[in-house]
This record gives C-alpha cells, structure tokens and sequence, in this order.
C-alpha cells in the first residue's frame, strides 16, 4: 500500500529503528510498510497516524494517489 | 490507540529447546539397539541448536529465535508454518500413494493424514467461534 511515512519520519529526522522504537515495532517492519511490501495492522496504521499528527487517510493511499 | 510489544521469549530458548531434542532422540535409538544413529540424529539437533543461537544478524535465523516479535513477523509465522503443514502433507500423499503401489497398507501415513485433515477443520472451526 502506498504510503508517506518515509516522508513524514524524514521531515522529523528520525531513523527508521527510532520510529520502530516508538511503534513497538522492529525496524524491518518500518522498512517493509515504506517500501510497500507490508501492510500494517489497523491498529499499527492508526498508531503511525497519531503519532505523526495526521489521519490514515493522509498517510495510507490504497488507490495509488500518492 | 497504540500498538502493544508482545513481551518477546527469551532468545536462547528457542535453540535450547532444539538442542534438548538431541537426549530423548538418542535414547530413543539407544533403547532401539542403533546408538550410532542416536548419536547421529542427536548431532543433527545440537548443530541446529548452535546455528540457532550464534545465527548473528540473520533476520530469518533472529525471527526463528523469537527476537523482535511484531504483527509482521507474527504474520511471517504463520505463513511459514502454513508452509511447513503443505510440504508434510504433500509428502505424506506421496508417501501413501507409494505404499499402495507397492501393495502395502500404508497405514502410518493414512492415519497421519487423518490426523492433519481432522486438525484443519477442528482449527477452523475453533478459529471461526472465537473471532
């Protein structure tokens, strides 16, 4: 699914395994959801959307509309 | 919302449990007259353990001792283990197809198979109560 958290953890200057850390996640997991090859729970997509004060829809594009 | 830590297993315990294979393994085939294929099969299971726990920085080899469990890796899992249930029941088939070409009665493997069908739809319906 795409997606702008590499954009938004960018614009934070925070390391992958930074927001791993926050998210209770591995870092090959932050890895895998901005390079598309993992779609995140609902739960993890909402906390990612809370964490970088936005909504899910401005983060997650399922149609492509990045 | 936020997303839980699973309070991950400690890492050794994986490999230990695969090298702890190797004792009952060897008696088995100590009591069953063969020691050396005991030894042999014991062997196998403490250089798994080993592999196991000085893996390194292998994610696979990490994800296999439990190291930094999350929803993907979870995911990954199950996957896997889905894997693991095709690959036996598809050699179980060929190994009860075989029995029968050769006029056996094939027996382990039926019931084997039984026991692997009987599991799926017992999950299933578990699985299918509770969520």
């Amino acid at each position: 699914m795409l997606n702008t958290i590499r954009e938004l953890r960018a614009a934070r200057g925070l390391s992958q395994a930074e927001l791993a850390k926050a998210m209770h996640v591995s870092r090959q997991t932050i890895n895998a959801i901005e390079t598309e090859r993992y779609t995140p729970s609902l739960p993890l997509a909402l906390a990612l959307a809370r964490f970088f004060e936005t909504t899910i829809e401005e983060v997650f594009h399922a149609d492509g509309s990045a | 919302m936020q997303t839980e830590a699973r309070k991950p297993a400690p890492e050794w315990l994986v490999p230990v449990l695969v090298a702890a294979v190797a004792m009952p393994t060897f008696v088995a085939f100590w009591i069953g007259g063969r020691p050396e294929l005991g030894a042999l099969w014991a062997g196998v299971s403490v250089a798994l353990g080993v592999l196991l726990a000085l893996g390194g920085r292998s994610d696979t080899l990490r994800m296999l001792r439990g190291a930094e469990d999350d929803e993907r890796t979870v995911l990954l899992e199950y996957k896997a283990t889905t894997a693991v249930a095709l690959v036996l029941v598809f050699a179980l088939t060929g190994l009860f197809l075989a029995a029968g070409i050769r006029g056996e009665n094939g027996l382990v493997y039926g019931v084997l198979l039984l026991l692997a069908e009987a599991t799926h739809v017992i999950a299933l319906a578990t699985l299918n109560r509770r969520s």
